[in-house]
């Protein structure tokens, strides 16, 4: 498995240590652009247990963009995030996410 | 929302009433109706509640009487983008389009990819004809509005709602990756001779022979937990070929499907969270074939049975459903 910045150990431990580095600017539900969680997400390195489809078709998306081609993978991050962003439908799925 | 398989003359009257309809049924039947708020798309096979059954006197409507507007139109095959770009702020889309077609292929390559695509519901189904005119009629799509039909468009309806109701695009696959192999592609598309099996280079169509794989069964693949069926159309071991009714994606992990036990059973329990009659759903003519659907209940499901499902994406021996359910008012 590929070491991103910011992972460590596997499974649930690593899991819940993201809750320690979570990088979220006040008032915002999501985490910041810059959080590794988005590289674990899109890499497959994390697997949540995710509930919507349309959250579990765009991530598979673009996990097989990013898979193809690890160049894409700051726009893929952009895109999922903008996803959360403009769909408030969506966020059923971030507590799985985020681990909050 | 309210479904039921009407004749022609309750069809009539229901578009009179200026309601915004999703109708199925045989291509006479459709090219009969009046213009009005409608799109349309042949099939000759539905889910009653009595069962499968195939009808060539009966028009399945779908009535969404919670909409607060409609537009509908019929997209070419280079015109698909308006598929997001014409959507209401809040509500879904549903959309048909000929199995076989151009555009069709198009949209199961390029769909996925649409911008916002993830962004509202999109439901939809592949229009078809009767299994034994298949090469003899063609799968057809009506706009009502315009009285146009069209065998190689995408026939759009955008709904709109009003900000209390909320829309659920699910599905309902009854099949999972089974315990064999891993098969990866390096090449995408519904035609296919080479993959990797457990990351051997093999041709696939021989080693389906040489197996004996039954072929009814589809492979799986794990969409971040929703299972996503590519399904066998023909097997060509002496070209060594493979034709899937859905297009298979580089980079993504298939594995062949586990045998479904009871398919009347299994619907039945994913029907058991909300009242499926009262869904907006469609079911894939394959599982109506392999699984001998006709005369069989599908857990309350009705709807038309298909050439192929849309829940954003296009699907293939699955049952896709939408619901509305209502907030209530502070």
């Amino acid at each position: 498995m590929t070491d991103y910045p910011g992972s460590y150990g596997t499974g649930v431990e690593r899991f819940q240590s993201d809750r320690l580095d979570r990088t979220m600017r006040d008032g915002d539900p999501l985490p910041s652009v810059d959080d590794q969680l988005w590289v674990r997400l899109l890499t497959g390195e994390c697997n949540p247990n995710i509930k919507t489809l349309a959250t579990r078709l765009i991530i598979t998306r673009l996990r097989i963009d990013v898979a193809n081609d690890r160049t894409v993978l700051p726009r893929a991050v952009q895109e999922l995030r903008r996803f959360f962003t403009d769909n408030k439908f969506a966020h059923r799925d971030l507590t799985a996410i985020t681990g909050f | 929302m309210k479904n039921a398989l009407l004749s022609v003359e309750d069809t009539v009257a229901l578009i009179a009433s200026r309601a915004i309809l999703f109708i199925s049924g045989p291509e006479r039947l459709l090219r009969s109706l009046p213009r009005g708020n409608w799109i349309g798309g042949t099939t000759s096979y539905f889910m009653t509640p009595d069962g499968g059954a195939s009808r060539e006197d009966r028009l399945f409507c779908s009535t969404f009487d919670d909409a607060v507007n409609a537009r509908m139109a019929i997209l070419p095959p280079d015109g698909l983008s308006g598929l997001t770009k014409h959507r209401f702020a809040h509500g879904f889309t549903c959309i048909v389009t000929p199995a076989f077609s151009t555009t069709l292929q198009r949209y199961a390559v390029d769909g996925p990819t649409l911008p916002g695509l993830y962004n509202q519901p999109v439901f939809g189904w592949v229009a078809g004809v009767h299994l034994d005119r298949v090469g003899q009629d063609a799968p057809m799509v009506f706009d009502g509005a315009t009285g146009a039909a069209s065998a190689d468009g995408l026939a759009a309806l955008w709904v709109a709602l009003p900000e209390t109701a909320e829309v659920d695009l699910d599905i309902v696959n009854l099949f999972v990756p089974g315990e064999g192999d891993h098969i990866t592609f390096p090449l995408g598309g519904f035609d296919v001779t080479d993959c990797l099996v457990g990351g051997v280079p093999t041709n696939l169509a021989r080693y389906i022979v040489e197996r004996g794989i039954d072929t009814t069964l589809p492979l799986v693949a794990d969409y971040a937990g929703a299972m996503i069926n590519v399904s066998f159309q023909s097997v060509d071991a002496e070209n060594g070929r493979v034709r899937f009714y859905a297009p298979v994606v580089p980079g993504t992990i298939y594995r062949l499907a586990r045998t479904v036990a009871d398919y009347g059973s299994a619907y039945a329990e994913a029907a058991r969270e909300g009242c499926a009659a009262d869904m907006l759903s469609c079911n894939c003519i394959l599982n109506y074939r392999y699984a001998g659907l006709e005369g069989r209940p599908t857990g309350g499901f009705v709807g038309p049975v298909t050439f192929g499902e849309f829940a954003y994406i296009l699907l293939n021996q699955t049952l896709s459903r939408l619901s509305v359910r209502h907030a209530l008012a502070a």
